[in-house]
């Protein structure tokens, strides 16, 4: 045996054992890589070792043919793996200069911004028309300016008060022709009784 | 080309795992390492599938299962546990989803299976062939492993001492020189020579085996 291989050999026996690192583990795994005696001599370092710890029943050497199938089979998935990146990639690239549709999060934010802001305001608005004494309930219209303010008054046929602005009054009489029954010829409700009970006042 | 310092003087306490170096290197893009794993491993991990499974035919396509699954996998590997029980966990998950998708009963109990699956590699089926096994490859192997001993049983006894301390008893190369009262680089030498010496006797032997394979 040359000296060379001698101390090739050796580094795959220590390599065995672990007591490499570094380059020097970095030259036994490429000599192992490059040398078909030298993976014999790796698989047979082991075998030796297993025989020693569990008899010699099972004493078999590696499948090359295997371990060879086995790489291209790797090798093949490596390949399939790159061409898939290359395509997310791509895909990403594209997804960039995409215009945002309506269901993107991005316009998702600003509606849930502007309904909040609407809501906001809605709210501000029933608390500014709860401050104001918008409506006067009163039960004689002798008390009330009846030029300006609105009437509450007891209507005759239902349970509850009905209110009375004059200048609705006022707006239905100049407006008669629109008054009456709905174009089903059936009771037009609080306009009807408004036309009806305005030609009786 | 320079051997490591392995001498007293180059005193290597804190080695890492191999393995675990040849799964880096493997991650990082070499599949030559994971060559090597596969070579150290492969007649393990077809050993525990074989006990599972009669069907020659699908003894070798499990490990090979295996062995794809584990080179996916590799990334996660942190080293929290060895390789071989690693290894051995994805080979025992392949084996029974093969078994499961080709709706056949493993030739074992679920309860023989889990109970083996606490054993470590040493376990020796005594009733049950192995799935490769044909009279002729029983015999191979039985020829291998008694060249094994009898190449041993006939080394000098420093060299047969050192290889025995190494792979019966597993100490490191430190404590093998500390017990044969030599230096590391001595003890170094003397498992390599032992090696070497039982690797020239079976390497016709095995290189007979892998021919009648195919």
């Amino acid at each position: 045996m040359s000296d060379n291989l001698h101390r090739d050999s050796e580094l795959v026996s220590l390599l065995v054992d672990g007591r490499l690192r570094g380059a020097q583990f970095g030259r036994a795994v490429e000599h192992l890589s490059a040398s078909a005696d030298a993976r014999q001599a790796w698989d047979s370092y082991h075998l030796i070792g297993e025989v020693m710890r569990s008899g010699p029943a099972q004493a078999r050497g590696h499948d090359p043919a295997f371990v060879q199938r086995l790489l291209n089979r790797i090798s093949t998935e490596a390949t399939k793996n790159i061409a898939i990146d290359a395509l997310s990639i791509r895909a990403e690239g594209q997804n960039t200069s995409k215009p945002r549709a309506a269901n993107d999060g991005w316009w998702l934010r600003i509606a849930g911004i502007a309904s909040v802001a609407l809501v906001g305001v809605l709210a501000w608005q029933g608390y500014l028309l709860m401050d104001q004494p918008a409506v006067t309930l009163v039960s004689s219209p002798a008390t009330a300016n009846p030029a300006t303010a609105p009437v509450a008054m007891a209507s005759a046929e239902a349970s509850g008060s009905m209110l009375r602005d004059p200048r609705l009054d006022a707006l239905m009489a100049a407006h008669r022709q629109f008054g009456g029954a709905s174009a089903l010829q059936m009771p037009s409700g609080f306009l009807r009784n408004a036309t009806f009970d305005e030609g009786e006042r | 080309m320079s051997l490591p310092d392995t001498s007293a003087s180059g005193h290597q306490t804190s080695l890492p795992d191999s393995d675990l170096m040849l799964v880096e290197r493997t991650v990082a893009g070499d599949q030559a390492a994971f060559g090597l794993l596969v070579i150290k491993y492969q007649r393990r991990i077809e050993r525990l599938i074989g006990r599972m499974v009669r069907d020659v035919d699908l003894v070798e396509d499990i490990a090979q299962e295996t062995f794809i699954r584990a080179y996916r996998a590799l990334p996660k590997f942190r080293g929290d546990s060895q390789f071989y029980t690693w290894l051995y966990r994805i080979a025992i998950n392949t084996a029974k989803k093969f078994l499961l998708e080709l709706k056949r009963d493993p030739t074992v109990s679920q309860s023989t299976l889990e109970r083996r699956s606490e054993e470590d590699e040493t376990f020796q089926p005594k009733s049950e062939p192995s799935t490769e096994e044909t009279p002729e490859s029983v015999l191979a192997a039985k020829e291998i492993g008694q060249a094994v001993n009898a190449v041993l049983d006939a080394l000098p006894v420093d060299l047969r001492q050192a290889i025995t301390l190494r792979e019966m008893d597993g100490l490191s190369y430190e404590e093998i020189a500390e017990v044969m009262n030599c230096p590391v680089g001595t003890v170094r030498s003397r498992i390599f020579r032992a090696r070497e010496a039982v690797s020239i006797r079976i390497k016709p032997m095995l290189e007979k085996q892998t021919s009648k394979r195919w």
